[in-house]
């Protein structure tokens, strides 16, 4: 006699659905939080920062440490877009199991409308490569070798 | 005449930076937390230079330029974007509607006082 057969449970939309939200949820959370504190740093390095002539005076060397920090703090923009984007993906997958619509033309505007949230070359550039069926070893290595534009390339005037 | 900066971007904290970096130049800023806020201002006073975000919630960075071009007031003042978008035809969106230029986050303060600089 045959073993019987192990049954797989697929695994059932709803409850899916419901660890998406609860992902959603962290994610906003997260974001809420951490909000309130970066911007009052932001504000303190940026009166500190507004006084640049005075203080390189009183504390010479002061201003480069100064604007190396501005530089750093914008990381929170960043993240928080990058955060942001990556809860309203979980959201939008939400809504795709709850209303699953037409498969195929129904994956098309899912995938679609994900990217089309994202607001920075990295982004699109990582989800392409999610698209076309790449390894998520292969999203780390782009994100790693991402780097940002030189200094000259970081403006352009029209 | 102190020169008048309006700065739009939905970050706070962002807003503090660029503001705090600007008037360490000298400048005097007006802070919008996205475009409404700003076309609203703008409808009322005229300023020296527009920096602006692209992404932001009510109306983004390029619609607002498009804006204020239509405006008598602000149809030849300097435009800049501040913004992580870094792709070629979001530029080429922003030159189409109006922008002067296109600055990457993070911006580096000198080089955003020395850009700043150059297009009033």
């Amino acid at each position: 006699m045959n073993p019987p057969e192990k049954k797989t449970e697929p695994l059932h939309a709803p409850e899916v659905v419901s660890y998406l939200d609860l992902m959603a949820a962290q994610l906003e959370g997260a974001l809420h939080e951490s909000e309130p504190p970066v911007t009052a740093i932001s504000g303190v390095i940026g009166e500190l920062a507004a006084q640049i002539p005075t203080l390189e005076q009183q504390i010479p060397g002061i201003a480069p440490r100064l604007r190396a920090a501005i530089v750093a703090l914008q990381f929170y923009d960043r993240l928080s877009q990058r955060l942001t984007h990556v809860r309203d993906g979980v959201m939008l997958l939400a809504g795709a199991l709850q209303n699953p619509g037409d498969g195929n033309a129904a994956w098309a505007g899912l995938h679609d409308r994900v990217r089309k949230q994202y607001s920075m070359e990295q982004e699109r550039r990582i989800f392409e490569l999610a698209a076309a069926g790449a390894a998520p070893e292969e999203f780390s290595k782009a994100l790693a070798t991402h780097s940002a534009e030189s200094e000259t390339d970081r403006v352009e005037l029209f | 005449m102190t020169t008048v900066i309006l700065a739009v971007d939905d970050s706070a904290s962002m807003r503090k930076m660029v503001t705090a970096t600007l008037m360490s130049g000298g400048y005097e800023v007006v802070q919008a937390a996205d475009g409404v806020e700003a076309l609203e201002f703008a409808r009322t006073k005229g300023v020296d230079l527009v920096l602006t975000d692209v992404n932001m919630p009510r109306m983004d960075g390029i619609t607002l330029v498009k804006e204020l071009r239509l405006l008598p007031t602000y149809r030849y003042t300097p435009m800049l974007m501040l913004t992580t978008e870094s792709s070629q035809e979001k530029k080429q969106e922003g030159k189409q509607a109006g922008a002067t230029g296109w600055i990457v986050k993070p911006f580096n303060p000198e080089q955003l006082l020395s850009t700043v600089a150059r297009v009033l």
